[in-house]
């Protein structure tokens, strides 16, 4: 008897580990929609200044202090997977070209300070239509020059976020009705 | 006899760690890849922030 109550016990115990690791793989397979380590740890430091990330800046060798200098005032607030993609960028940076290196340079400070928000736009539109081969490349320098000598007011237009583009487009084709009705068409949740 | 239960259980938690860990790791490098072709990129990082930018593009593309 005492043998099978321990079986079951231990038959119960095993479907619930089975199910946490089904679980756990699921949760890792749709890479996508786990959001990228930048936005999932927040600088812990802005809750408990005593506690920092690793490495300290300390920590770097003399050629990561060096390569990473312009992060050096910023350093300690970065989360530790921050801190691991810049020195993956650090030990990248003797292979890149004079110019290369001096772009990196440039814009570490004005990258590191934007928000995950901005950094993963930014990352999504590179994928989007930066990524060309050499001879496009020159192509898309000019097409941003281009784009940067439009009026502002057409850039203003350009920038319209498209939900509010499809909105618009979506009236006129409804018979528009009396401004008391109006209201309940907007759909729940909308500003 | 136990052990026939534990040891299958025992290899898909460890299995499902190491494809969690794997994917992070992927993940993780590239992301590191994008930054540092975005940081080296011959057009500033602007150009990618600047949605009206990838919408002019769209336009351009579609009406060629």
């Amino acid at each position: 008897m005492a043998e099978e109550a321990a079986r079951r016990a231990l038959t119960r115990a095993l479907t619930a580990l089975a199910l946490a690791a089904t679980v756990l793989t699921a949760g890792a397979a749709p890479p996508q929609q786990v959001a990228p380590p930048q936005q999932v740890a927040p600088p812990r430091q802005a809750a408990h200044p005593q506690q920092k990330s690793k490495p300290v800046w300390a920590e770097l060798t003399a050629t990561q202090q060096q390569i990473l200098d312009p992060l050096k005032a910023d350093w300690d607030q970065l989360s530790t997977s921050r801190k691991q993609n810049w020195i993956g960028i650090a030990k990248r940076y003797p292979g890149m070209k004079p110019e290369e290196q001096k772009r990196v340079k440039e814009r570490m400070q004005s990258w590191a300070k934007l928000t995950p928000e901005q950094r993963r736009v930014a990352r999504e539109r590179y994928k989007s239509i930066g990524k060309l081969p050499p001879e496009n490349r020159q192509q898309l320098q000019q097409q941003w020059a281009e784009y940067q000598a439009l009026p502002p007011g057409e850039k203003r237009m350009l920038d319209t976020p498209p939900v509010n583009k499809a909105s618009e487009r979506r009236k006129p084709k409804a018979a528009t009705p009396p401004p008391s009705q109006r209201k309940q068409s907007t759909p729940q949740g909308w500003p | 006899m136990w052990l026939r239960l534990v040891l299958p259980a025992l290899f898909v938690v460890v299995s499902g760690a190491a494809i969690y860990t794997w994917q992070q790791n992927q993940r993780l490098a590239e992301t590191e890849e994008i930054d540092a072709e975005l940081l080296t990129d011959d057009l500033p990082i602007d150009a990618y922030l600047d949605r009206g930018f990838e919408a002019w593009l769209k336009k351009q593309r579609a009406a060629r």
